[in-house]
């Protein structure tokens, strides 16, 4: 059984033809990055982020443990990334050990969870003895390219929108209060860190890439699935709303020098801004309409 | 005589007669019971022979059948036959050297790793590995098949596909026929290529090609009107 996505050589040479040309199979222009849609289940921290044909699902969840010995101060916090036959028959069922699987749990890995995005010091109830653990589980239901930045979208969003059961400290002792007892706690986020993933390729021959004086490389924001299969060279950008830059990956691939570089950031830090703004509106919406209670307790009034 | 089936209905056939039972067609080996297999348009034709009951459904999996015309794309050489894919993830089909026009052990095919191939589907037995030929087997001629240089490959659905090439009152050739002139090989395994003399035309007939899959025949004109308005309008900005 072949594992593999077939293209003909027919079919890559026009799609590079057509880059030439300036066109995208899709109709997009090359630093247009697809719409995405964010739709919220029915639980806290239940979300599915669509971005063009790729869907990706991310659900956080929490419970009380034990932190680490070393780290008596903070709770725990793990993103785990799962890829299913689901997303498309190039995934295989149960093995996550694929390069692109691992590259692209490494990156979700290192743009929000190693820049703390979320504020772990404050899942901390009693300092070395108990913690909130915070897991998010992402599922990768449709592929159709961007899976790293869909992600991203989905791990940030669902933190944001998440609520943990309030508690009191009694010493030792702690109560949990059910969600209907007592109004949920909105998790600690530092900053929304947005993926931007450019692809590269070649125009001209690889001699003329590496000695040629001029920079012809073409650059795609947000390749879709076709483009991602003949692509020669990729590169994430991380960054939040602060103008910082959280993480640059580019694991091989083509050359390319610091301009292009700082091209490609200015570039993310646009489509960063306009994300950051449409999550932030699409959590403030949601939770506003699972607000039941606020009208019947706010003591403003018409005055 | 045509009506919707699903899967598990009772149909009626003239018992009396011999039925031939074509694609989504299942006949219970105990019982004899004819049901469909798969959702779509019952068809019930008389032939020479008797009745022959077919279900016309849409679907993305393409299983090979005798003398369907495919697609394909080399994926393998060997010393005798290439091993072609026609559509990803499923069992590749085989391609022997001997059935191109004027083969022998001497003259060998040239085609490599990657190229687009149009051919008929000569065997398809369940257990076994299907086979193609780049020839009419009955006059050894070309007769279209063979090598598709450059162009596009558009993937639709199988249905769209086959109305694409046999329903001769499909409309979307004659629109697109319009607006370019071009060349198609359309393979019922949902595999559309497509060949123009500029990129921007080829774009603009992927697109629409793309589009109208699934979209009703009426939409047709505007869909590719607009597809090729947007090309052009992309090269003056």
């Amino acid at each position: 059984m072949a594992k593999d996505i077939e293209v003909s050589t027919a079919e890559s040479q026009f799609i590079l033809e057509a880059l030439k040309q300036n066109y995208r199979l899709d109709g997009r222009s090359f630093e247009q990055f697809r719409d995405v849609k964010i739709t919220f289940g029915e639980e806290l921290g239940d979300v599915l982020v669509e971005l063009g044909r790729t869907k990706v699902h991310c659900k956080i969840s929490s419970s009380i443990t034990e932190p680490y010995e070393d780290r008596p101060f903070e709770g725990l916090f793990f993103i785990s990334t799962e890829s299913t036959p689901m997303a498309g028959p190039q995934f295989e069922s149960g093995n996550n050990t694929g390069e692109d699987e691992v590259l692209i749990s490494r990156i979700i890995e290192k743009a929000v969870r190693r820049s703390g995005a979320l504020d772990i010091e404050g899942l901390c109830i009693v300092a070395g003895s108990k913690c909130w653990a915070v897991r998010a589980s992402v599922h990768f239901l449709d592929c159709d390219g961007g899976f790293v930045d869909a992600s991203c979208i989905a791990v940030m969003t669902a933190l944001l929108h998440y609520r943990k059961p309030d508690i009191t400290v009694h010493g030792e002792k702690i109560i949990v209060h059910p969600v209907d007892e007592r109004e949920p706690v909105a998790l600690g986020i530092l900053h929304i860190p947005v993926c931007v993933t450019s692809s590269f390729f070649n125009p001209v021959d690889a001699e003329q890439n590496i000695k040629g004086e001029e920079n012809s490389e073409i650059v795609l924001v947000d390749a879709t699935l076709k483009e991602e299969l003949l692509r020669e060279g990729v590169l994430t950008v991380t960054l939040n709303k602060n103008r910082e830059v959280v993480q640059v990956s580019k694991a091989g691939g083509l050359p390319m020098d610091a301009m292009t570089l700082m091209e490609c950031c200015h570039r993310a830090y646009d489509i960063t801004e306009r994300i950051t703004d449409q999550i932030l509106a699409a959590v403030k919406e949601d939770i506003a309409k699972r607000d039941k209670y606020s009208a019947i307790l706010s003591s403003e009034n018409a005055r | 005589m045509t009506s919707l089936v699903i899967p598990g209905d009772r149909i009626s056939v003239d018992p009396e007669r011999p039925v031939q039972l074509g694609p989504g067609m299942y006949c219970d080996p105990r019982t004899q019971d004819i049901v469909p297999v798969n959702a779509g348009v019952l068809h019930i034709s008389e032939s020479k022979r008797g009745q022959t009951v077919y279900v016309d459904y849409d679907s993305k999996r393409y299983t090979p059948a005798v003398g369907d015309l495919v697609v394909g794309v080399i994926t393998g050489a060997f010393a005798d036959s290439y091993r072609v894919s026609l559509a990803s993830f499923s069992t590749p089909v085989s391609l022997s050297y001997m059935a191109f026009p004027n083969a022998s052990k001497k003259n060998r095919p040239t085609l490599v790793i990657g190229d687009l191939v149009y051919a008929r589907v000569c065997t398809a037995e369940k257990e076994l590995e299907a086979e193609i030929e780049c020839m009419d087997s009955t006059t050894g001629s070309e007769s279209g098949f063979g090598l598709l240089e450059n162009g596009t490959v558009v993937e639709v659905t199988l249905g769209f596909a086959r109305h694409l090439l046999f329903d001769d009152a499909f409309p979307l050739l004659r629109l697109l026929a319009q607006h370019c002139k071009f060349e198609i090989a359309i393979g019922v395994n949902g595999k559309i290529w497509i060949k123009t003399e500029e990129v921007k035309d080829t774009i603009a007939c992927y697109r629409s090609i793309k589009d109208c899959c699934g979209k009703p025949q009426e939409a047709f004109e505007e869909i590719i009107k607009q597809h090729f308005k947007t090309v052009t309008n992309t090269v003056e900005e």
